[in-house]
């Protein structure tokens, strides 16, 4: 007894998952980042407006920086550290706010240096 | 059919370009072959199909791999757990404790038009254990102060007169509020025999005054932070009894010297012990504690980790971990009148009276209580009442114990036919004391 035919294709979004999460696994430090500069704005909208305001465009740049092209490094740590530098020395007697820039830098500064990690898939890259 | 790669951080795999390793993978997920080795090689070909590519092997996990992907877990669970913490801190507020509406009247309260504004003075007088015990009733050319007895200290303030000092401090707010509002007031303390009915403010419209004391309302602070070693001066004690002028029937016991303030702490924090260790008191203590900010928003009364004048960094943690106990706060609390409220004491004062249960009495005290922490506030200084030992004197006569702390007490102000009524320490603050929550008026009007 023969086994039935396999299905000559999949359904697209079965196409696509492994995809996806291939992109997630090789990005993975950079969401991690990413987040963080999401708590990072969450802890600034419970601040006084000025202090909101430093934390929020912070908060934004680290989200930002580890998805800056890996020919600019240097721009990506200036992001960064502007990003959650000021925003920890305002607000150092909160505790959780130099917690949360320094996870930033330890974790986002590697990702930014480290050589032939850049965010897009190779299969989505476009060489110049 | 796009390049498949697999892994993360870019394990790019150029043997996999062809399109039979992934359809073959597929199928295997699809569950339309049996065993997923065999299919590889039991896929029959089809007119089509381009030659079969086998399957990459597996390669074996090595130790770099492992090392990298616990390194990448625990980072994860890392920013998990920040995560957790910086949501207690942003529903916390903890960079902005005082962001909140409960300490909107401290922002607005001269903001509130005619006699409210006066009650809105009112509602920020200092009051037992922040309780804020009061009802108003505003009518025109007049307003009522009214008790409310729900909201009392329990069996800290097992007679009562905290809560009557605290009204009274009330009232004076009220009084001091007048002039600088374009009132004239006529204060008539217990107007009819309901011990309930505290006073009646009539007003008359006048001109405006200015009152030094007034301007201090909205930055009087109860300070239990620690105090500079700084001495209080002679002048500023000259100031500060200089209000006593006003009620009448109210002394005042300054303790400056060094053997005197050690004195008077130690019985301070042997009363503190006695609280502790009377479960009832510790009870009705706990129960005015508001350690949510949640809670703090919705009662608006009551102490916080904040009101308890902590450094900044310290006043977080508090905040960020978990809500402690009954006990735990005990222990603090007894820790910081060791180590804190009677070690940086300036001086002390103690209000005396000839019978600290009469009510007229205890409302006049309020009302010099309020007059001197203004002043004090007025001149820079810190203030902090710190009644545990009159809360221990009416605790045992009400459980009709014999006296231990009264005696003790006594001796120490050596004042005959005169008692204490209430007690503070004052001097240089180390820091400002920070917001308490307050009921808006809205709340408190009838």
């Amino acid at each position: 007894m023969s086994a039935p035919a396999p299905p000559r294709t999949a359904p697209p979004t079965h196409a696509s998952s492994p995809a996806a999460i291939a992109v997630v696994r090789r990005n993975w430090l950079r969401i991690l980042v990413g987040v963080l500069g999401i708590y990072q704005i969450l802890l600034a909208l419970s601040a006084k407006p000025a202090i909101a305001v430093l934390g929020t465009v912070g908060g934004l740049l680290v989200i930002a920086a580890p998805w800056v092209p890996h020919r600019s490094p240097i721009g990506a740590t200036v992001l960064l550290v502007v990003g959650t530098v000021p925003f920890a020395v305002v607000a150092w007697w909160s505790l959780i706010v130099p917690v949360v820039g320094l996870l930033a830098l330890a974790i986002g500064l590697p990702v930014i240096w480290r050589v032939g990690t850049d965010p897009v898939a190779p299969h989505l890259s476009v060489s110049p | 059919m796009g390049t498949p790669y697999h892994g993360c951080e870019g394990v790019f795999r150029p043997w996999a370009t062809g399109g039979g390793g992934r359809s073959v993978r597929r199928r295997a997920r699809s569950g339309t072959q049996e065993g997923p080795i065999a299919i590889d090689h039991a896929v029959p070909r089809t007119a089509d199909a381009r030659p079969a590519v086998p399957e990459p092997p597996i390669r074996p996990l090595s130790r770099r791999t492992l090392l990298k992907g616990i390194g990448t877990g625990l980072l994860t669970v890392v920013v998990v757990g920040t995560g957790v913490v910086s949501y207690r801190a942003a529903t916390g507020n903890v960079l902005d404790y005082d962001g909140g509406h409960a300490y909107d009247p401290w922002r607005d309260w001269q903001d509130q038009p005619g006699p409210l504004g006066l009650v809105a003075a009112a509602i920020l007088a200092a009051n037992p254990h922040n309780t804020q015990p009061w009802i108003f009733r505003v009518a025109p050319g007049r307003i009522d102060l009214f008790a409310d007895p729900t909201r009392n200290g329990g069996a800290l303030d097992a007679l009562g007169r905290e809560q009557s000092v605290g009204l009274g401090c009330a009232l004076e707010n009220m009084a001091i509020a007048a002039g600088p509002r374009g009132y004239d007031a006529t204060v008539t303390v217990l107007p009819d025999g309901d011990p309930a009915h505290i006073a009646t403010v009539g007003l008359a419209a006048a001109p405006s005054s200015t009152d030094a004391l007034y301007a201090a309302i909205g930055d009087r602070r109860s300070n239990r932070g620690p105090y500079t070693g700084a001495p209080v001066t002679s002048q500023e004690l000259s100031y500060l009894t200089s209000q006593t002028v006003g009620p009448s029937g109210v002394g005042l016991t300054w303790f400056t010297s060094a053997a005197q303030r050690a004195a008077l702490g130690a019985l301070m924090v042997d009363a503190a012990v006695a609280v502790n260790g009377d479960r009832q008191q510790s009870v009705d203590g706990f129960r005015w504690f508001r350690a949510a900010e949640a809670e703090i928003e919705s009662h608006r009364d009551g102490l916080t980790d904040w009101g308890q004048d902590l450094s900044d960094p310290v006043s977080s943690a508090a905040v960020l971990l978990p809500a402690g106990s009954r006990t735990t706060g005990d222990r603090f609390w007894l820790t910081q009148t060791r180590t804190v409220h009677t070690r940086t004491a300036a001086a002390y004062g103690v209000l005396t009276v000839v019978d600290p249960a009469d009510p007229r009495t205890r409302i006049d005290g309020g009302r010099l209580l309020q007059r001197l922490h203004l002043a004090a506030t007025d001149h820079g200084l810190a203030f902090q009442h710190m009644n545990q030992i009159t809360e221990r004197i009416d605790r045992e006569k009400g459980q009709g114990s014999p006296p231990t702390f009264a005696p003790r007490l006594d001796a120490l102000l050596d004042t005959p036919g005169r008692t204490a009524l209430a007690s503070f320490r004052i001097g240089h603050p180390v820091r400002s004391g920070r917001l308490s929550p307050r009921r808006p008026v809205s709340w408190v009007v009838a």
